[in-house]
């Protein structure tokens, strides 16, 4: 309010509930990480740079192609707003795809000590651990205790971040379960040189890498970019309506063909998903952790839409048997 | 002491006109603020009726935020207008401070802190827990607001405002007669001697109990007020960091005096949000602000108002304050 | 419950005791003395998980000496807390209570300000992998924390108990006007049972720095448990303390790896609210609550 505002980039979650009514009035774009944000009373809120839940539904296709004689799927995340609805989707996605689900439950946010949790996990005796979009932190941790607890399985996740987990698992372990998940590196060989993605990580080294003006005294992660991609698209949007009105901008992303992204072109998508065609969709990228460079490399990068279209309606059941799906929310 | 008191209305009034005419001249932003100064004030002295018996609660914040998901759930799941669920969250809200105070009782000073403590956070994480009907860890969102009454429509800040101030000063007049009357005097006598208190026939586990009742009444009607404003609650904003910034008030502004928390608060609102592009820094200067008072200040900023008075003031009025008993001014804390 | 299962539950309700134990053990301590509640415990314990952040994962140090450089360290924010806020606000629990709630703010503050927020501190795993025990497998890192405990606790009753220093702290603990008499000096031991508290409470961090997750705001949660467990131990019972925290690392575990931590969180609370009823001394204590 108090800087004539038009565009806020943010996590979302309980705050974009919160804070909605007033956005919306007010006619303010809100970007959020969360796709689950979007709802269609909030015409002014977009997400989809942040690639859930569609990743957490292209997963299980994609280990049921690599590992077909797979069959027991266990899936856990943080019980709040996140967690609730992605894996929700991911449940169905995976029942779509054939897994059984051994394991369906949430771990709450105050969890200090998960040697229980994933105790109670291993229990059920499952081929395929996913842990969906678990924070990073816990994310860390989880796969720590399957380690120490001696998982012999795949494990896959929304986002790992190989750095963090090193240190507390040997690589060799990481890379034997795979350990699949998204939000590539931008050095990646995948993305061809010259590309778009390798020049944005030498740029941002530049500013941020060691030695530069900004020095952030770490490497890039898997989701510095997270919300640089919302602003793109919104600005290449406003380009295409040669205004900053909101509903001027929202038509002209809607009618483009392709809108360009970090991920590759996307289109807005999401109306069977949210009630509103307020999501970015680019092509998913899924990496797996390889012991050679100590680093994740893509294996492949799935497009979302046909996909869904085949599965939709078994997984929007299984959302809405679970109460999560949009119009569920009261 | 006539003079005295006939200034002390006058002061009041006063500030009732600058609090009226306020919400006209700074931008919306600011009304916000002030709402939520208000349903704090209410939260605060509220908190100093209880902590007159001599009993600080940790778990007063959380007693509000009962009163929140109180009245949000009438208005949501019965359809209630609002005049209808901040009472009867008050109500909610005594009565559930009713049930737990019974094992609070069996503890004193420090225990009895930490005892509150554990049975606020109890039902902070039941909240979390029970989906249905507190909503989990996302809170509860859609809840009615206030709406369109006659020609005024409350969903904006000024009328809003305004509804909030009339409530505010309804609630601080009843508190100040109950810390005015024997009740109130009875309270604080437990506090100086309960042993002696309860030779004189003052029942002190049951006027612990009610101060701490009546304490959460008001609590749940904050919280009702705050719930209609916000249209969402979230459960994590209720939780001991927001207590302890509400002890920092009572503490800053002192608890011997019913004006005492108000002033905390409104000092500490002012500091709030004069720190806010400070933001990673604030909980540190308030942590020093709070370890200052305590030390050096501990009768806090009330304190200050006879020194002021007796510095500026008509030398009658100071001479008859002078002339109350001295155990009054012993600081709660 | 299956076997396995039930086994490695027992494993983790083991170690989750004696981490509760260690960290308890100095809150009860100091409390004992002179009636220094200190909220701030739950940073000590943070603290001492930086310390090995800095001197083992940023400098280099082997994991056992950066652990041990945690024990000056932290001993001396204990010091500087006990003259500096403890002191000056002695007769009065409350006070400093709140005075050290302001201490975990600054504490949290600082901490976040020089090392960076953001997720966990990186620390690697000194001793990575896990051992077999009676069917459960629980990781090396994890195991050495029960001997760690069992001698950092043995090492304080033989302190309480045959070395002269010691016996006066609780003699203080027991009446202090008495052991003033007798020639203690209150401040020495206010100063010396705060420098144990934070000692003990940093070595538990310091353990703890390989398994948890290292933001200023680890010790948040660790606070209101170490206080239900002096509370339900019986105040200023040392040994009290240390039941209750294995107990309530029972409980907690068990619960979680049943339900979840939020159930696990209320039992807790639960528990603590019988104790009071039935016996509001506390398990131990001699003083009510």
């Amino acid at each position: 309010m108090e800087h004539d505002v038009k565009f806020i980039s943010a996590i979302g979650g309980n705050p974009a509930d919160a804070t909605h009514p007033f956005l919306t009035k007010k006619k303010v774009f809100y970007a959020t990480l969360i796709s689950t944000d979007i709802m269609p009373d909030r015409p002014y809120l977009i997400g989809g740079g942040d690639v859930t839940p569609r990743i957490d539904m292209l997963r299980p296709l994609y280990h049921k192609i690599n590992n077909p004689e797979l069959k027991r799927w266990a899936v856990t995340s943080q019980d709040d707003t996140i967690g609730l609805t992605c894996q929700a989707w991911e449940v169905g996605a995976a029942m779509a795809e054939g897994w059984d689900i051994v394991y369906d439950k949430h771990f709450s946010g105050e969890t200090e000590d998960f040697a229980p949790v994933v105790t109670a996990i291993l229990a059920t005796k499952p081929d395929v651990v996913s842990l969906n979009l678990t924070y990073p932190t816990y994310v860390t941790l989880i796969i720590e205790q399957l380690y120490l607890q001696g998982f012999k399985g795949i494990i896959s996740a929304n986002y790992i971040d190989t750095e963090s987990v090193m240190q507390k698992v040997p690589i060799e372990y990481m890379a034997d379960r795979k350990c699949a998940n998204s939000f590539p590196l931008f050095d990646d060989p995948w993305w061809g040189e010259p590309s778009w993605q390798h020049e944005f990580i030498k740029e941002w080294n530049t500013k941020y890498g060691p030695g530069a003006p900004g020095d952030v005294h770490r490497k890039i992660t898997g989701i510095d970019w997270d919300h640089v991609i919302m602003l793109k698209v919104w600005a290449h949007g406003a380009q295409l309506a040669g205004s900053f009105d909101p509903d001027e901008i929202l038509k002209a992303l809607r009618a483009a063909p392709s809108i360009p992204t970090i991920l590759g072109p996307g289109v807005m998508y999401g109306k069977d998903m949210w009630g509103i065609d307020n999501m970015v969709s680019p092509p998913i990228p899924i990496a797996e952790v390889k012991a050679d460079c100590k680093c994740k490399r893509i294996q492949a990068h799935l497009k979302f839409e046909q996909w869904f279209e085949s599965r939709k309606d078994m997984i929007i059941k299984v959302v809405k048997e679970k109460g999560q799906y949009f119009d569920q929310r009261k | 002491m006539l003079k005295h008191k006939v200034l002390s209305i006058i002061g009041v009034v006063a500030l009732i006109a600058v609090m009226s005419v306020l919400p006209f001249f700074v931008r919306e932003y600011y009304v916000e603020i002030l709402i939520i100064f208000l349903i704090n004030i209410i939260l605060a002295v509220s908190y100093r009726l209880i902590a007159t018996t001599g009993d600080w609660t940790l778990c007063h914040v959380i007693l509000m935020g009962a009163g929140a998901y109180a009245s949000a759930l009438m208005a949501k799941y019965f359809g209630w207008p609002f005049w209808m669920t901040a009472p009867l969250a008050g109500a909610t809200v005594g009565l559930v401070g009713l049930g737990i105070v019974y094992p609070m009782l069996r503890t004193v000073g420090f225990g009895f802190f930490i005892t509150s403590l554990a049975v606020g956070e109890f039902i902070r994480l039941s909240w979390i827990k029970f989906h249905n009907p507190f909503g989990g860890p996302r809170g509860m969102i859609n809840i009615p607001e206030v709406g369109i009454i006659g020609s005024i429509d409350f969903y904006e800040a000024i009328p809003y405002y305004f509804m909030t101030l009339v409530i505010t000063l309804v609630c601080l007049l009843i508190l100040y007669r109950i810390d005015r009357s024997r009740i109130g005097k009875a309270f604080k006598s437990i506090y100086e001697d309960s042993v002696l208190a309860e030779s004189i026939g003052i029942n002190v586990g049951r006027y612990r109990s009610f101060a701490f009742v009546i304490g959460s009444f008001f609590a749940g009607i904050a919280g009702a007020l705050l719930a209609h404003r916000l249209g969402a609650i979230d459960p994590h904003i209720f939780g001991l960091d927001e207590m302890v910034y509400l002890l920092v008030w009572v503490i800053v502004g002192g608890s011997t005096t019913f004006a005492g928390p108000i002033i905390g608060v409104a000092v500490m609102t002012i500091l709030f949000e004069w720190t806010r592009p400070l933001m990673e820094w604030r909980p540190l200067f308030f942590g020093v602000i709070l370890i200052g008072f305590l030390i050096f200040m501990p009768g806090g900023l009330e304190s200050l108002v006879p020194k002021f008075t007796r510095l500026f003031g008509n030398r009658k009025a100071s001479q008859a304050r002078a002339e109350e008993p001295a155990g009054a001014k012993k600081s709660v804390v | 419950m299956e076997l396995t299962t039930f086994v490695q539950t027992i494993a983790n309700s083991v170690i989750s005791g004696s981490i509760y134990a260690t960290v308890a053990v100095g809150l009860a301590l100091a409390f004992g003395v002179m009636q220094m509640a200190n909220h701030a415990h739950g940073e000590f314990f943070m603290l001492g998980a930086y310390v090995v952040y800095v001197f083992y994962a940023l400098g280099g140090m082997p994991f056992p000496l950066a652990v041990l450089m945690a024990i000056p360290t932290i001993a001396a924010l204990g010091l500087l807390t006990e003259r500096l806020i403890f002191r000056p606000t002695r007769g009065n629990v409350l006070a400093g209570f709140m005075a050290t709630a302001g201490l975990t703010w600054i504490l949290q503050v600082l901490a976040g300000r020089i090392w960076g927020l953001g997720f966990m501190k990186m620390i690697p795993t000194p001793y990575m992998g896990s051992a077999t025990i009676a069917g459960a497998q629980i990781g090396l890192q994890r195991i050495l924390i029960v001997p760690a405990a069992v001698i950092l606790l043995g090492l304080l009753w033989f302190f309480l108990h045959r070395v002269r220093l010691g016996k006066g702290l609780r003699a203080c603990a027991q009446d202090p006007d008495a052991a003033a008499l007798q020639g203690i000096s209150i401040n020495k031991m206010t100063a010396l049972a705060m420098g144990i508290a934070g000692a003990y409470a940093g070595v538990a961090g310091a353990l703890m720095a390989p398994i948890h997750a290292v933001t200023p705001y680890m010790g948040r949660d660790l606070l209101i448990t170490a206080f239900i467990i002096v509370i339900v131990g019986g105040m200023a019972s040392i040994e009290g303390a240390v039941l209750a925290a294995f107990i309530l690392g029972f409980i907690h575990t068990f619960v979680t790896t049943i339900f979840d931590a939020t159930s696990a969180v209320m039992v807790g609370v639960a528990f603590m609210a019988f104790i009071l009823i039935v016996k509001p001394t506390g398990l131990m204590g001699r003083v009510k609550a």
